[in-house]
């Protein structure tokens, strides 16, 4: 063991946080049957490491180091707490950890982590806190960044957290992957949740999940849920979906961002930056769920379609070749079964894709009510009036778009659009006052 | 852990069968398996009686404390390893479909 400075020992506990937060808070659960005593333990152990590894140096195996200073952590909390003593003399009893993992498991079909998905997603849990729960509890992502994910403040969030584990702990709400029975009941929520972490992973590369475990994990987890639900299935056909969705974004992730950091467009991006494995595995499960759903009469559901959606702009070699019409078409099926406000924001924007930008910014004006707050709206706006040639209307909106903008990196995007739009309009004026003169 | 499940009517109910609808099988099923501890209808709520005591009095007054569409028609006091099997059992209670029923965890002193 290394002695290290204290950066670099956080950077440690970061990265073991990151990547095995899920399985260690998992096998506190698993041992104590407490999700607030586990979670409480948990982060004990993370600020032991924190205090202890600048000094004592990274242990060997820092996911078996955290997971047994947890454990003991659990049994004093369970004792202190006056409850459940059988449950803090079966915690003792078990064995110690030291430097090796712990890889015995009472879940057959996968692992532990799927049953905290699944358990944090039973629909006893109050809708709001599912998905907070469970990026809570699978990836520990921070409570200062999920209280900014649902636009609430931390004490709100935190409360939502401490009721959920609460109502686990007294409605005997069962740690596990429910039964075949109960599976298609309950895949739905488990869908939207696996997505969120996907979602959260992916939209902040560089931000607590700088090595893309985050998204890993997502992956992973989708994969061994797809492997639960019966071939043919409705549920079969979104898990393949949803899983192809994943890889085809995760396929693109080193062309999505230049080296400083600035979002590159698609129609920009390096496509030798792809990832060709991912990529292609997607486009395959996209092609194989929509065969099977033609063939079988199962109805896809919103997530084959977005995978659909994303494989149509995938699979062509070159942009140029992109079938917007069909993108435009895929998009109206998504409204029909999921409608939503920003489900049409990309129709519209499609629209103007397959070469009718005044159709798109009708279909935009309707929204106005709708997304008159969000960034997105004015952006998409801004792109189709300077398309229509409208150059002083596009840089309003783009102005519009900066004020609304949540991320300085954003807002500066949408300055720079409407600078451009800004001096197209000014060499319009000058080419129309030099032919006037 | 021990549930109680309150019986409760629904407007939004779907229709009442006789034929179909006997809660007698259902508390047999349950005490086969050792899963049913106690259970009844109540009587309306027109037979109720609300007590308080206030300042030392008690105060007893005719009917239910709130008045309500929906009232609690009888109750069963049931036996289940998680939530997941006290909602199965009650989702089986001919009651869940032609009105509804509320699974509350009993939290002993």
């Amino acid at each position: 063991m290394a002695v290290l400075g204290a950066d670099h020992a956080a950077a440690a506990v970061r990265a073991v946080a990151a990547s095995e937060h899920g399985r260690i808070l998992a096998t506190v659960i698993g041992a104590t049957g407490d999700w607030a005593i586990a979670e409480d333990a948990v982060q004990d152990a993370l600020e032991r490491a924190l205090a202890r590894w600048p000094e004592d140096g990274v242990p060997r195996n820092p996911a078996a180091w955290i997971t047994t200073v947890a454990r003991r952590r659990a049994i004093d909390l369970l004792r202190s707490r006056g409850a459940a003593e059988r449950a803090a003399a079966r915690l003792a009893a078990e064995p110690a950890l030291d430097d090796e993992p712990t890889e015995r498991s009472a879940f057959p079909h996968g692992d532990e982590r799927l049953a905290l998905v699944f358990t944090a997603c039973h629909p006893a849990i109050a809708p709001d806190a599912r998905a907070a729960l469970a990026l809570r509890t699978v990836l520990g992502v921070s409570i200062e960044r999920l209280a900014r994910l649902f636009g609430v403040g931390e004490a709100a969030m935190q409360k939502r957290l401490v009721r959920a584990r609460a109502k686990i702990a007294h409605a005997g709400i069962p740690y596990r992957v429910p039964g075949p029975a109960e599976l298609p009941a309950r895949a739905e929520g488990v869908r939207q949740v696996l997505y969120g972490l996907y979602a959260i992973a992916h939209a902040e590369p560089t931000g607590d999940d700088a090595d893309g475990s985050a998204a890993d994990e997502a992956i992973r987890l989708t994969r061994l849920c797809r492997s639960l639900m019966a071939e043919g299935t409705h549920e079969r056909l979104e898990l393949d979906g949803l899983l192809a969705l994943m890889l085809l974004q995760h396929a693109r992730r080193a062309a999505r961002t230049s080296d400083d950091g600035t979002p590159v467009p698609f129609v920009e991006q390096d496509r030798a930056l792809w990832h060709a494995e991912a990529a292609a595995e997607g486009l395959a499960l996209v092609d194989d769920a929509l065969a099977t759903a033609a063939q079988g009469g199962v109805p896809g559901g919103r997530h084959l379609v977005q995978a659909a959606i994303a494989a149509e702009h995938m699979r062509p070699l070159l942009p140029a070749r992109i079938d917007h019409e069909r993108v435009v078409e895929l998009y109206r099926v998504l409204e029909r079964i999921d409608p939503s406000p920003h489900v049409t924001l990309n129709r519209a924007i499609a629209q103007a894709n397959a070469g009718d930008a005044a159709a798109g910014l009708d279909a935009l004006d309707g929204l106005r009510p709708a997304l008159d707050g969000h960034p997105l709206l004015h952006a998409a706006r801004g792109d189709l009036l300077a398309r229509l040639g409208r150059d002083a209307e596009a840089a309003a909106c783009f102005r519009a778009a900066a004020d609304l903008a949540p991320g300085e990196r954003e807002r500066r995007g949408y300055r720079d659009a409407a600078a451009a739009a800004d001096a197209r309009c000014e060499t319009g004026q000058a080419q129309s006052d030099s032919a006037a003169r | 852990m021990r549930y109680v499940l309150f019986i409760c009517t629904d407007p939004d109910g779907e229709p009442y069968d006789p034929d179909t609808d006997d809660p007698g099988s259902w508390v047999e099923a349950l005490e086969a398996d050792g899963k049913y501890v106690l259970g009844d209808r109540l009587r309306p709520v027109e037979d109720a009686t609300t007590v308080r005591v206030r300042g030392g009095e008690t105060v007893v007054t005719d009917g239910p404390f709130t008045e309500s569409r929906e009232w609690i028609a009888g109750f069963d006091i049931i036996e289940a390893d998680d939530l997941d099997e006290a909602v199965a059992v009650a989702a089986r209670h001919p009651m869940a479909r032609f009105g509804r029923v509320e699974v509350r965890p009993v939290w002993p002193f």
